[in-house]
């Protein structure tokens, strides 16, 4: 740094010089371009972008508990070989996140300081707890089914390396929401008990998948800077509208019933209409009273901290090695 | 010892010899080696892969197109050192918005910047929307030996897959059954 500011001057003069950065800066993503790390952008751009990326990143790592929990309970070895793959692509997807907001200029350190003083927030989802087999089926089909519809809106963004993380993490999505699926419907058709079991999931899980996409849009604030700069270009209830239009048939076809008694199609729309959505519930838990937020929370501290010698290990190891070869 | 962050080194694929290699993404590491090694287990749990290099993200020199629309881009770029002879620099470019930073060549440089001039003058055709320069040494690469130890494993791992699930055409069986049953009634 030079001792005269000259960015300093530069931003008193010529504030119509930003005024037309910003216009030019929004024609390249009305033409469709991808911003990448280096190009100018607005601050609050880069600092929504950083809330959002690393918001999403921690969803992926703590995603990784719930359904880490059944792993030593999966019911077959095919199964188990599948729960293992799908957690473990989780933390690739936390990995993949953490790198794209790196690139505007977070650090992993604070990224992670940030979840694990609660300073920061994930999808509400994952503070709930997974009570049996069934868990395991309807968070792959309807939590990962709803994160793909988002994250299918995101691998378009206008941010390039926020998009190209998406993109990947659609591919490997797929495959978490057919297994999860497949399970589903494997129970569906089971014995009574196996029926009663995957039912008892779906009223348990219906409600806090629809709430994932967040509030209504008459109630999210930001979302009107977030579509024009090609952030997010389907709005919260666009979004659950796709979803329930998707899920309500299927589960209906495998004889399961939506535990909500003011379900209805529109002919009109060709919607499925639902009830209304608890709001106080989802406001609870985001503000760290759901039934799973302390346990989360400390699951991660203590596995931040259970790692540290290897850390310190792999460190001492370069560290002599670097030496070695100066020597 | 401080609980510290490790450097974040980024992470380039090649997912079969006739296609150069692309950045995936990037990873921390204490070193080239553990780099090349996590780098494997994030981005590779699927089958498609028979090369991987990684260097360090501070070594790249980057610049996307609109920061060399500035004619004096040259001389505001800050620099760590030139070297007094010349050395291999690898050039990676970005051509398509959708696109990722792609191998196009090698350029002989005394510096990064010299590098970058060298490649604009070299690989300029169509029109690379970003470009990447870095010196070929501080590259860590995987041998064609550890395909077999890095690479393959992940080919047998058929239920990562989501063509393994066969849950359109179980949809479509239950649905189909539903309708027959109602017709019949």
């Amino acid at each position: 740094m030079g001792y005269i500011n000259i960015n300093e001057k530069v931003d008193v003069e010529v504030k119509p010089d930003k005024e037309a950065k910003l216009e030019e800066f929004e024609a390249r993503i009305a033409r469709g371009e991808k911003i990448e790390p280096g190009d100018w952008m607005p601050e609050r751009y880069r600092k929504q972008l950083i809330r959002m990326i690393s918001q999403h990143a921690h969803s992926e790592i703590v995603g990784m508990l719930p359904e880490g929990a059944w792993i030593t309970r999966a019911p077959t070895l095919r199964r188990k070989m599948t729960l293992l793959a799908k957690v473990q692509d989780e933390g690739g997807h936390g990995q993949y996140l953490y790198h794209a907001a790196e690139t505007l200029g977070a650090t992993r350190e604070e990224m992670l300081d940030a979840l694990l003083t609660e300073k920061a927030k994930y999808s509400n989802i994952f503070n709930y707890p997974t009570l049996t087999w069934a868990d395991i089926g309807t968070i792959g089909w309807l939590v990962d089914g709803a994160a793909i519809l988002n994250q299918t809106m995101l691998a378009k963004c206008s941010y390039g390396p926020y998009a190209r993380a998406n993109t990947r993490i659609c591919a490997e999505e797929s495959f978490h929401k057919r297994q999860g699926q497949e399970i589903v419907i494997f129970l569906a058709q089971g014995t009574d008990e196996q029926k009663a079991m995957v039912q008892d999931s779906i009223n348990r899980w219906w409600w806090p998948t629809l709430m994932m996409f967040g509030p209504h849009d008459s109630d999210s604030p930001n979302s009107g800077e977030l579509s024009r700069w090609g952030i997010k270009t389907k709005s919260n209830d666009e979004l659950r509208q796709m979803f329930i239009n998707e899920l309500v048939p299927d589960l209906q076809a495998l004889g399961l019933t939506i535990p909500d008694p003011d379900l209805r199609y529109d002919e009109e729309s060709g919607n499925w209409l639902i009830g209304e959505i608890d709001w106080d519930e989802f406001w609870q838990v985001i503000t760290g009273n759901g039934p799973c937020n302390k346990e989360r929370l400390a699951t991660r501290r203590k596995a931040h901290e259970d790692g540290l010698w290897v850390r310190e290990a792999l460190s001492a190891y370069a560290e002599k090695q670097a030496n070695g070869k100066a020597s | 010892m401080t609980d510290t962050q490790w450097p974040r080194y980024e992470v380039f694929e090649q997912v079969s010899e006739d296609q150069p290699h692309q950045n995936t993404n990037s990873i921390h590491a204490p070193d080239g080696e553990m780099a090349l090694m996590n780098a494997r287990d994030v981005f590779v749990r699927r089958p498609y892969c028979v090369s991987m290099w990684v260097v360090p993200a501070d070594k790249i020199f980057s610049k996307t197109a609109q920061e060399l629309a500035d004619p004096d881009w040259a001389t505001n770029s800050e620099i760590e050192s030139v070297s007094t002879s010349t050395e291999p620099y690898y050039v990676f470019q970005k051509l398509k918005h959708r696109g990722s930073q792609t191998y196009i060549g090698i350029v002989e440089a005394q510096s990064p910047i010299e590098a970058l001039q060298h490649a604009l003058a070299v690989y300029s055709e169509g029109n690379p929307l970003a470009w990447w320069v870095f010196p070929a040494r501080f590259v860590t690469k995987s041998e064609p030996d550890d395909i077999e130890s890095m690479f393959d494993p992940s080919l047998d791992k058929t239920f990562r897959d989501q063509s393994e699930y066969h849950t359109i055409a179980m949809m479509y069986e239950i649905k189909k059954r539903a309708r027959q049953a109602e017709d019949s009634e």
